[in-house]
């Protein structure tokens, strides 16, 4: 189904966003484009604000901006520590897909406090099996003395 | 090139890629900035300071809320905005870019370029950077209203009138009805 747009709003259209239909909202460019073609007073303007759309394309500006400047900036930004820092995250990120390079330093954290817990809680079990051991060799040698 | 990832490279302090994204932009930025201030220097210190900020917070930028190029006119817009009001260079800016038609241009097109960089110049900021966002930096209508901040009713207003502006003042310089 074609949408219905008024002549005042294609109008406004042309002269808001000149005569490129590639400037004109997406979403009202078909609607526009059709108006156009059954009206001889939107043709009239089109072709008045095709003249102020060549005006603005004269007005042309080479680049001059240095490249290598900025670069030399960057890195004389980056200090000789952060480059170490850069050179590893560049090792990791080389290893994984782009999208996974904003996780996995979560990921080292969590697996370094998993390893560590699983450490901790071998470390603290070994040591209770002592307690227990010792307490029980000390009952013994009670009961020994005792009788 | 996917752009969100190589931000994210940059935020993890790859050059490489730093430099990848700084060639597509350090121009389209001083170009943005040039035709806002038609002050060569001034504009490009602001495209360096804009990718510099695009290099040093990186991190900051969301790919969810804006395209890059959106996230790097709004800083560029922000930048020419405190420059000009220290400088107040508006009214000294234009006797500073040459006149910059292709070298086979006849002496009307010379001219006409010539009107338009003074019609642009005379335009309020606000209209003037509607405009040229609109019309040399490609963006859309609701890029341009959350680049500066405003409706999309209010970026057409202000469009209207800058073109309104601009053909006045061309049918002044050529004496003639465009």
């Amino acid at each position: 189904m074609k949408a219905v747009i008024s002549h005042h709003r294609v109008a406004q259209i042309l002269m808001t966003y000149g005569a490129r239909p590639e400037h004109w909202p997406a979403e009202e460019r078909q609607a526009v484009q059709a108006s156009i073609e059954l009206s001889h007073e939107l043709r009239a303007l089109l072709q008045a604000e095709s003249a102020v759309d060549r005006a603005l394309s004269s007005y042309q500006l080479p680049s001059t901006a240095s490249l290598n400047h900025l670069l030399s900036r960057v890195d004389s930004l980056a200090s000789p520590g952060s480059c170490e820092v850069n050179r590893f995250e560049r090792f990791i990120n080389s290893l994984i897909p782009a999208e996974l390079s904003g996780v996995w330093r979560p990921c080292v954290v969590a697996l370094t406090l998993f390893i560590g817990g699983i450490y901790w809680g071998w470390e603290v079990s070994s040591l209770t099996d002592t307690w227990a051991d010792t307490e029980h060799y000390a009952f013994e040698n009670y009961l020994e003395t005792d009788s | 090139m996917d752009e969100a990832s190589e931000v994210r490279r940059i935020a993890s302090g790859d050059q490489l890629a730093f430099k990848r994204l700084a060639q597509v932009y350090l121009p389209a930025i001083e170009f943005y900035a040039l035709r806002l201030t038609s002050n060569r220097a001034l504009a490009e210190d602001v495209a360096q300071e804009t990718l510099l900020t695009l290099w040093l917070k990186a991190a900051d930028y969301d790919p969810k809320k804006a395209r890059l190029t959106t996230w790097l006119h709004q800083i560029a817009y922000y930048r020419v905005i405190d420059a000009l009001r220290v400088a107040q260079r508006y009214s000294s800016a234009d006797a500073e870019v040459p006149d910059t038609t292709a070298e086979d241009a006849t002496d009307a097109e010379r001219a006409s370029a010539a009107g338009i960089k003074n019609a642009l110049l005379s335009l309020p900021e606000r209209q003037r950077n509607a405009l040229v966002l609109t019309y040399y930096q490609e963006f859309t209508n609701r890029e341009v209203a959350m680049l500066m901040g405003i409706s999309r009713r209010a970026v057409e207003s202000l469009l209207v009138r800058a073109r309104q502006a601009v053909r006045q003042a061309l049918e002044t310089a050529n004496g003639s009805h465009l």
